[in-house]
């Protein structure tokens, strides 16, 4: 049963009348439209006082642009040159002003003084302040934007070899954070825009609000665009983003993509192929090394006997006999890209098609991950003033990788259980799996890949999506500068998610060498391991729509420029999806439910739907170029909270200055050539919390019932859900302010950024699990509670120049930092007042962990120290040789307060050990050279100020069926006393002990990207018939310049899928 | 011709606006039961009861919830060493019962009874009807409380399900202890609820294994004995 919910009205009232205003304009258009026949086009004369004008655009070398837009002043009426750079239109009086604007050159207004032929020259801008911005819901020229807008060169990332858009934006812009995408294929990288801070865990993530064409979509949606088919990438750091409401307080990234220009179709093609490696694998010991450190791991453990040991005739053998299972599985893999697309139309139709395809294999046998995107769209005038664009766009995705079932589920195993097998296990003796643990159950520890390989075992999911975005726009006569907009977006998805797990055998032997610790011999045991043993289908369904109508205003009076946007949005996202399997595959059976002898599971069934509805209103207002502001209104309902605390507020209001503009700067200031200073202030919200937590639920469960009279199987159960209701929960609120200026100097060749931020984060949804006592006995839901600031600092400077007319160089440099401060969150009673409540502070507030003094090195050191320090233990273990050993700093904590030194080291003894323990300063800097045809440009980055603690895996102790890193090799012994590492049987001392020990730099430096291209003369191309030409050399990953750890790379975890470098040579060519 | 293109794509519009617009924000939890369904009608109750007395059996070494388990990893016989026979033991090694929020802890179990006992005295059901279902969830309450009354002397007594948002809410639940005495009165008193309410057999033979009037009398003379018991009564005051 549906439970009804009376939606408030008033919104959706306003929504209609809008649209019902629209529609009724578009009517009285085409009324007036058919009442005038013979008005074909726009620039035929209707009336006797009108004049024809007729010109053509260049560029500085005389080549014809298409495409420019040409506008009347104070008008929203004008045209665009075709594909030989002419233009026709009619004006009325023949002396007005026209305004010739092309992405790329600087921006051109001419009088038309009665000249019925023109010819204009745009010259390439050296700084882009004349460039259009997108932002929410419309476009406004850099030099007068007043929130921290940053935009993407979407041509300097159109070569990246990557699977997600999110990859390849990667290092381009200070405040905007990558993170993955470089490693296991068909896992995509993740975006984050300055420091983003949350306290709910149910349902909230730190993405930013990714919008395409104006419709709201989901991070999937945007890393599935290919490079080719977007036009633009805006970042809206600030309350700019508050035009879009809600999630705005993360910031917004606002993609436009391509759509068709006027001219001859224009074919282009562009492709790479390449191969991708790890940038390094993990160093492990050797079969030698490992059984070495076995035997000194033993020669302290009292319950080892002599079998136990390796002999040396042992260790011999495993000298001259290593098996490094990963090193055998990997293998260098291949990543492919290819993207066509066409463009054309005349200046009453325009159309834009492409298909682009990815493709890349593992570096292990059996993972793949494939991608296809189609996109058509046409655009059509209508009628005067009335235009049609209409947009398909599709895709197919597919990503294969092993399904690890044995142990705890993790797509990561299968390089794990590979690092971690001891090298003197072969993986097959005659051809037959060595079992490679002791027990009989399935786990990380025997997890054979080579017969998973073999098996064929898969996790699939296989994705289409299809979208349809249709929009109407609507010049309305009689009112200057007004115009109105509708726009509908539909867009289904599926995903068939297959998963196949087989059981397969492994054996015993009787294992040979004097110790019989060398694998071989006769068989003894076949063990049977489950991967799974099941076929498994959860398919997902999702359908969504949007629907945008809008009124917007522009006019300029004298020096007076003003611009209002009124505007509905609403949106229905509709999910389902279920999981079902079936166990018991026969041997040798393939992957389909006949092949299964279990019964019919049907899992689950996940069905979900979400509703927004908003109300924006936007005014601009600017003087002379000089004086700007921009005030928004956001209403935002979200069925994500109870009837009464659905509807959110969200103004915001930003200034700004153009100082360059003053008199007083211009006269007397001569090197500076532009000059503004902004400021915004944003009051945001968000709802990044599951859904319905205002509703206490009830949940209904299969076989989990007591059992009454006889012999009935266990029936069905109904209980509330863990998870107490909430029916309070509402909108978290932000304050998100923003001061920058914007520079440029010395004839536009040096430009300069800077901003600072300030986001108040209040009522923030938080999990308060510490809070309240334990007698409440459930799961507490997200409350309106927490408040943390975050700010930080970004600075950008570029350099961009030539010399002589063949070499050109540019530079471009970021600085960024942020930290935050913590004012209320959930903290147990127990901390509050200790040294790790960090209430008031920022929440990194470092490594925390015991102060290392040192190992001791012999018995002497020992009894000395044991002298000194009477009663000392190590965790509740007395001191031996070989053993690290801390600093005493404090007895128990009374109140979470250090007490007097009690001899004993317990966890009471930690402190801080460190000011930071994540990086909060990154550096970028990207510069490129050009010279003549050729151009190369790197990106190269750097992060630094945190520590990092070695992983806990690297710290554990080896066994005979676990190994380690390779650094362990250097352990104490007594014929070792001076290793680096501690002796590895007392687990206690440094096991799982953060401390000085286990302390690495943070601090990274690397070269991400490097592009080299060459472009081949136009002469040589007009013989072969091409447009154009451009062959490239794209590397990624290629150089870590600094790494503190000598057994993996500087990129995370050696537990996980390494991150990949990648070579690709590539091909661009237009017809 | 033209205009007619034009009306029917501007129809298009005015048909989208006019369907989807009132019904947007009218949504509602697919995922979950609704509890409004479910305390009027008998056989649903009885499953809300199931799960209570599924999550109250006793498990094989009695009701312990802590990380001591009664096996063999304490004698000399246990393979491999541990911090118990190494004498290692500190605070810490052993997890402690029910230190954290959790729903299947002792007070996890007490507030599924509570809110059942809310519920149903909420819902629609004939009054002894009502009885009847409260009557078992009464016994289960007083079966737990026991045990931590067993294990710990006086506990806080839980009888509703206690809020948690805000801050009022919040210190309520930070609840002193109770004395023995007093949750052995609730214990008593819950038990003659049960005592009251239940039949002395159950007559559908579905229904077999239910507390009965006697299973819940029994239960009520152990617990008074254990409080007679020397543990809590060490001077044998009358």
């Amino acid at each position: 049963m549906k439970k009804k919910i009376q939606s408030q009205f008033y919104p959706c009232m306003s929504i209609k009348l809008m649209c019902t205003g629209l529609l009724l304009l578009g009517l009285i258009a085409g009324a007036a439209y058919a009442n005038t026949p013979g008005s074909l086009s726009p620039y035929k004369s209707v009336t006797g006082a009108r004049i024809n004008v007729t010109g053509t655009v260049k560029d500085g070398k005389g080549s014809p642009l298409p495409g420019v837009s040409v506008k009347i002043k104070g008008t929203n009426s004008g045209t665009s040159t075709d594909a030989n750079g002419i233009f026709r239109l009619n004006l009325p009086t023949g002396n007005e002003t026209l305004i010739f604007s092309f992405i790329g050159f600087t921006t051109r207004e001419l009088n038309v003084n009665g000249r019925t032929s023109i010819s204009v020259v745009l010259s390439e801008s050296a700084s882009d302040l004349q460039e259009v911005v997108v932002v929410g819901y419309g476009t406004q020229k850099k030099a007068s934007l007043t929130g921290a807008v940053a935009t993407i060169d979407v041509k300097a990332i159109s070569d990246a070899p990557v699977g997600s858009l999110s990859a390849a934006i990667r290092g381009q812009l200070p405040g905007v954070s990558v993170s993955g995408g470089y490693s296991r294929p068909g896992q995509d990288a993740q975006v984050t825009i300055r420091n983003p801070a949350i306290l709910s865990k149910d349902g909230g993530d730190l993405r930013p609000l990714y919008v395409i064409d104006d419709v709201v979509k989901t991070e999937n949606d945007f890393n599935l665009l290919d490079p080719t088919e977007v036009e633009s990438i805006s970042v809206l750091k600030d309350a700019a983003a508050a035009v879009y409401g809600i999630n705005g307080t993360q910031g917004a990234i606002v993609v436009r993509t391509r759509r068709g220009q006027a001219g001859a179709p224009k074919i282009s093609y562009s492709g790479s192929i390449g191969g991708a490696d790890a940038v390094s694998l993990p160093k492990m010991m050797n079969g030698y090394e490992l059984a070495t450190y076995l035997n000194d791991y033993n020669s302290k453990n009292p319950n080892a006997t002599t079998t136990t040991f390796y002999s040396p005739s042992e260790l011999e053998y495993f000298s001259n006999h290593n098996y490094d299972w990963l090193d055998m599985a990997w293998k260098s893999s291949i990543v492919t890209r290819h993207a066509l697309n066409v463009s054309g139309g005349t200046d009453k139709a325009t159309y834009f098609a492409s298909a682009t395809y990815n493709y890349q294999d593992a570096n292990l046998d059996g993972i793949s991950s494939d991608k296809w995107t189609f996109r058509a769209s046409a655009d059509v005038k209508l009628a005067t003033g009335l235009k049609l664009g209409m947009a398909l766009s599709s895709n197919l995705d597919e990503s294969k990788m092993f399904w690890n079932k044995q142990g705890s589920e993790s797509l990561d195993n299968d390089v794990l259980s590979l690092m971690q097998t001891p090298q003197f296990i072969p993986p097959y003796i005659n051809g037959m799996a060595v079992y490679k643990s002791s027990g009989t159950n399935a786990t990380l520890d025997n997890y054979h890949l080579f017969e998973v390989q073999k098996s064929g075992n898969y996790t699939k999911s296989s994705g289409n999506g299809f979208n349809v975005n249709l929009n109407l726009q609507y010049d309305v006569p009689f009112v200057k500068g007004l115009s109105a907009k509708a726009t509908y977006n539909k867009s289904r998805d599926n995903t068939w998610g297959k998963q196949f797990g087989t059981k397969y055998n492994t054996y015993t032997f009787s294992m040979l060498g004097d110790r019989s610790h060398i694998y071989g011999g006769d068989v003894v045991n076949t063990i049977s391991l489950k991967n799974g043993d099941m076929i498994r289908f959860n398919p997902t369904y999702s359908d969504n729509y949007q629907l945008n109508g809008s009124l917007n205003y522009q006019r300029d009076f004298g020096k007076h420029k003003i611009g209002f946007l009124a505007l509905f949005e609403q949106r229905e996202v509709y999910n389902d999806g279920i999981s079902a399997y079936k166990e018991g595959i026969i041997a040798g059976g393939s992957d389909n439910f006949n092949y299964a002898t279990g019964s019919n599971v049907f899992q689950s069934q996940s069905e979900s739907e979400n509703g927004y509805q908003s109300v924006v209103g936007r005014l601009n207002y600017s003087f002379a170029n000089k004086y700007l502001f921009e005030a928004t209104l956001r209403a935002d309902g979200s069925t994500k909270f109870a009837p009464q605390y659905r509807w959110g507020y969200f103004p915001s209001f930003s200034l700004g200055w153009v100082i360059s503009e003053e008199g007083f700067f211009k006269d007397n200031i001569s090197f500076v050539n532009f000059l503004k200073f902004r400021s915004s202030i944003g009051f945001l919200g968000a709802d990044r919390t599951k859904s319905y937590q205002w509703m206490t639920t009830y949940k209904m469960e299969e076989n989990k019932g007591a059992v009454f009279g006889g012999n009935n199987g266990r029936g069905y159960t109904i209980a509330p859900d863990n998870a107490m209701a909430n029916p309070q929960v509402r909108w978290d609120n932000a304050t998100n302010f923003n001061a920058g200026l914007d520079a440029t100097f010395l004839r536009d060749r040096l430009s300069f950024t800077a901003d600072g931020y300030y986001n108040h984060n209040y009522n923030m949804l938080s999990n308060l699990a510490s809070s309240v006592g334990v007698t409440v006995g459930a799961t507490l839901p997200s409350e309106n509670f927490g408040i943390v600031n975050t700010f930080g600092t970004e600075v950008s400077i570029g350099w961009k120049d030539k010399i002589g007319s063949d070499f050109g160089y540019k530079i471009n440099t970021f600085l960024s930092w942020s930290d935050n401060k913590y004012e209320k969150f959930d903290i147990s009673t127990g901390l509050i007042g200790s040294d790790q409540d960090y209430t008031g502070k920022s929440n990194d507030q470092g490594v925390y962990g015991l102060k290392y003094s040192g190992m001791f090195r012999s018995q002497a050191e020992v009894d000395a120290y044991l002298q000194e320090h009477p009663g000392y233990t190590i965790f509740g273990q007395a001191p031996v040789p070989g053993m690290l050993y801390y600093e005493d700093i404090s007895g128990t904590k009374v109140n979470g307060q250090f007490t007097e030194p009690d001899g004993v080291i317990t966890t009471d003894d930690q402190t801080y050990l460190s000011k930071k323990k994540d990086n909060h300063w990154g550096l970028g800097f990207n510069w490129g050279v050009s010279y003549k045809s050729f151009s190369l440009s790197v990106l190269m980055g750097a992060s630094w100020g945190g520590k990092s603690v070695v992983e806990g895996a690297a710290q554990k102790a080896a066994t005979q069926y676990i190994n380690r890193p390779a650094f362990w090799v250097d352990h104490w012994t007594e014929e070792n006393t001076n290793a680096k590492y501690p002796s590895p049987y007392y687990t206690k001392s440094y096991d799982g002990v953060t401390s000085d020990f286990w302390l690495r730099s943070s601090t990274t430096v690397k070269v991400s990207n490097i592009n080299l291209s060459y472009s081949l003369p136009e002469k040589y191309n007009k013989t072969v018939g091409l447009a154009s030409c451009r062959l490239f050399v794209v590397a990624t990953n290629p150089f870590d310049l600094y790494n503190p750890y000598d057994y993996k790379s500087n990129y995370g975890a050696y537990t996980s899928y390494p991150t990949l470098k990648t070579w690709s040579l590539g091909l661009n060519v237009g017809f | 011709m033209k205009i007619y293109k034009i009306i029917a794509i501007a129809s298009l519009f005015l048909v989208v606006v006019t369907t989807s617009c009132d019904k947007a924000l009218d949504k509602t939890n697919l995922q979950a039961l609704d509890g409004n369904l479910i305390y009027g009608d008998v056989n649903l109750v009885s499953l809300n009861l199931s799960y209570i007395y599924n999550s109250n059996l006793p498990g094989w070494f009695g009701n312990t919830d802590g990380s001591i388990s009664g096996n063999g990893s304490f004698s000399d016989e246990s393979f491999g060493p541990n911090d118990f026979l190494k004498g290692e033991v500190l605070l810490t090694t052993v997890g402690d019962i029910g230190t954290a929020l959790s729903p299947a802890n002792n007070y996890g179990k007490i507030r599924k009874i509570n809110e059942f006992i809310r519920d149903v005295n909420a819902g629609s059901l004939a009054q002894d009807v009502k009885d009847q279902f409260t009557a078992q969830a009464y016994f289960l309450r007083a079966f737990r409380y026991f045990e931590l009354v067993r294990l710990y002397g006086g506990v806080p007594l839980v009888l509703t399900p206690l809020g948690a948002v805000g801050d009022e809410a919040k210190q309520e639940t930070f609840l002193p202890r109770n004395t023995t005495s007093e949750c052995i009165k609730q214990i008593a008193e819950d038990l003659d609820f049960a005592i009251a309410h239940l039949p002395a057999n159950w007559t559908n033979s579905n229904d077999w294994g239910k507390i009965t009037s006697g299973a819940a009398a029994a239960f009520k003379g152990r617990v008074l004995l254990t409080y007679a018991s020397p543990q809590f009564n060490p001077n044998d005051l009358a």
